[in-house]
């Protein structure tokens, strides 16, 4: 960012919408919510959630193959590379918490940094349909569960209208996210 | 000799008697004292009995037996004798279920001065008015004003109810109080009848029957123009099934009702579930201002909500999920202003600007809860005596009158929340990774400083600040 034009006049910024305070926030924002997962219960019923880190044991030493050994999908599970492992490597290796299932982040995260940052970056999302975006971003259905995960969006369903969504000029700062860690 | 003592009595008793009589013809006339001096009516000249009264004692126009050690159970059924009750000052009382207790607003009582605000106003309009000269508008006030209020806003809530004692009862919540509004003009109390022996609209007895919902009932009724307003409590009859009397909170003002239930406007709650794990929850309340100039002022005050907190699995709000007194008394936990509810070291409270338009809300940090367990939690709005407690309702900010007492209490619909299992591993909440995250400390820090410093808070040293600013 040190190196985009952010103070110049308006003939030469990168967009007449968006400044480079408002690139830094969708950014981190962005980051925060695809670093640090927002976890579920692994008995949860949420079916917009997917499980993580089906691989590991969990705490108490069992598998999922053997939690699961009844249904036919265990194998299938852990073959998928989406299931089989956090999106953050830190998550697996140091803090190991063993199998869980995640909400996605809200697929607006992303494109809120493709529309508030300047193209130079190169920062592209991917879109519904597309090859693995079931494995790293959730959309917003109307549902009796969370559906994805947006910072600020409460656990209490709230029809659609009430749903926080960002506004151009507003800057929503969330820091509400769900870190999930070994119960020792 | 002998003739001599005769005839000097004689003569001393006829001098003496020549001078006793002139004076007392000379005196006037005595007045034979009567027993009674009674004004006689001039019209028939018969007594009028009904002038002997005190003109401002009708209220209590008969005898009222009041043995302390006795209840009024036992001396005899509340028929029809009003107790007096104030604007702005709550009172609390049993009713034993088919009693009803009935309570009389005098019509000086609804009168009496309000805010010296309101009559300060007034009286620079009228002084105004006298200055130009015109009467016109001056004298419709004065008129206004004299005529009084016309709607007295009458609030009460069930802080007690009977006790369930049959546990396989098919209907296990106890009937709900009924509140009974006389009409304007109404001499009497108004008497619970049952519906087809209810009297009828231009009887003297007639009244409206308004029942609590979940322990509470607010009305707004019409101030008559002459007499006392009067209101009773009812308690129904119970079946067997519950034992116990209800104790309500009663309370009358010219200004808002005491006690109110505000829906959630559709699509927003005003308590939300943001998140939870196994043991902690966070609960964050809707902005308390769509302005965001007033957000330095709102983060200095006390925090306005209360939360009270049940545990699903064994429900104790219900039939008084409305009323304040009724659920502070039953709530597993509690967050109140004092810090000195029940459980309340599980909870922390504390204002905050995080998550939307950097607005304040006020926070609820659980810790310290049940693993897989469902709760549902109540918001209250509550203010008390004191001026320094604000009331919003919206964006609108109305203070506290001076002169109540009690509390005065908004409350809203519950909220569910959970917390997830033990059984996965431990997820614990975490605040990081944002420009907020020092406001966060700073307001966790605050909010365990508010916690121990509850008790010393110090509310003498305030100076209370005059009407004018």
């Amino acid at each position: 960012m040190m190196q985009i034009p952010c103070e110049a006049d308006s003939t030469s910024k990168y967009s007449l919408t968006r400044d480079c305070d408002q690139c830094k926030v969708a950014y981190k924002k962005w980051l925060c919510a695809v670093v640090i997962p927002r976890c579920e219960d692994w008995a949860s019923n949420n079916t917009f959630a997917i499980p993580r880190n089906v691989g590991q044991p969990f705490p108490n030493g069992t598998f999922v193959d053997e939690l699961e050994g009844n249904k036919n999908n265990t194998q299938s599970m852990t073959s998928v590379p989406g299931y089989n492992a956090s999106r953050n490597a830190f998550i697996d290796e140091t803090i190991a918490p063993g199998p869980y299932k995640e909400i996605l982040p809200c697929h607006e995260i992303c494109y809120e940094v493709v529309q508030s940052c300047p193209a130079v970056l190169g920062f592209n999302c991917p879109l519904k349909g597309m090859t693995a975006f079931q494995y790293s971003y959730g959309t917003s259905e109307s549902a009796p569960f969370v559906t994805c995960q947006y910072p600020g969006q409460p656990r209490t369903i709230v029809s659609g209208a009430g749903e926080m969504m960002p506004s151009v000029k507003i800057v929503l700062i969330m820091a509400s996210i769900g870190v999930c860690m070994a119960a020792m | 000799m002998h003739g001599r003592p005769l005839q000097s009595r004689f003569i001393a008793s006829l001098t003496a008697s020549l001078f006793v009589n002139p004076v007392s013809w000379l005196l006037p006339s005595p007045n034979f004292a009567l027993a009674a001096e009674l004004p006689l009516d001039s019209s028939n000249g018969r007594v009028d009995f009904e002038n002997l009264h005190d003109r401002s004692d009708e209220l209590r126009p008969e005898y009222e037996p009041d043995f302390g050690l006795l209840d009024r159970s036992i001396i005899g059924r509340q028929s029809g004798e009003a107790n007096p009750i104030e604007k702005n000052k709550p009172v609390v009382f049993n009713v034993a279920p088919g009693v009803s207790r009935c309570y009389a607003l005098s019509r000086q009582d609804l009168l009496a001065g309000d805010d010296d605000d309101e009559d300060d106003s007034q009286r620079r309009n009228e002084l105004r008015d006298l200055e130009n000269g015109s009467d016109g508008n001056g004298s419709e006030r004065r008129r206004a004003r004299r005529q009084g209020p016309s709607d007295v806003f009458v609030s009460a809530t069930t802080c007690v109810q009977p006790d369930l004692v049959n546990a396989d009862a098919d209907n296990k919540d106890p009937p709900q109080l009924r509140l009974l509004a006389a009409k304007p003009g109404a001499t009497q109390c108004p008497e619970w009848m049952p519906e087809r022996e209810r009297p009828a609209k231009s009887d003297p007895g007639y009244y409206e029957e308004y029942k609590f919902e979940e322990g509470l009932v607010f009305k707004a009724l019409s101030a008559p123009s002459d007499g006392p307003l009067y209101v009773s409590i009812y308690g129904p009859e119970t079946s067997d099934d519950f034992e116990g009397d209800y104790n309500f909170e009663l309370a009358m003002s010219t200004k808002d009702w005491y006690h109110r239930f505000v829906l959630d406007v559709e699509g927003s709650k005003q308590l939300l579930w943001m998140d939870s794990d196994s043991s902690a929850a966070l609960l964050l309340t809707h902005n308390l201002t769509g302005a965001d100039t007033d957000t330095e002022k709102i983060l200095k005050r006390d925090p306005p909500f209360e939360l009270y907190v049940e545990n699903r699995e064994w429900p104790v709000f219900n039939g008084i999920r409305r009323s304040l007194c009724g659920i502070e008394k039953k709530a597993l936990i509690s967050a109140n202003k004092d810090g000195s509810g029940r459980a309340h070291e599980l909870v922390r409270t504390s204002m905050t600007t995080r998550g939307g338009g950097d607005l304040p809300k006020q926070q609820f940090y659980f810790e310290g809860l049940n693993s897989s367990s469902n709760y549902n939690a109540i918001l209250v709005q509550v203010a008390d005596a004191s001026e320094y407690d604000y009331f919003y309702d919206g964006d609108t900010q109305s203070k506290r009158q001076e002169n109540g007492n009690g509390r005065q209490m908004t409350i809203f619909e519950p909220t569910a929340f959970e917390t997830l299992t033990g059984r996965s591993p431990e997820f614990k909440l975490a605040c990081i990774f944002t420009d907020k995250t020092r406001n966060y400390m700073q307001s966790h820090h605050r909010s365990r400083l508010l916690h121990r410093n509850t008790a010393r808070r110090p509310r003498q040293q305030r100076s209370r600040r005059t009407r004018t600013s």
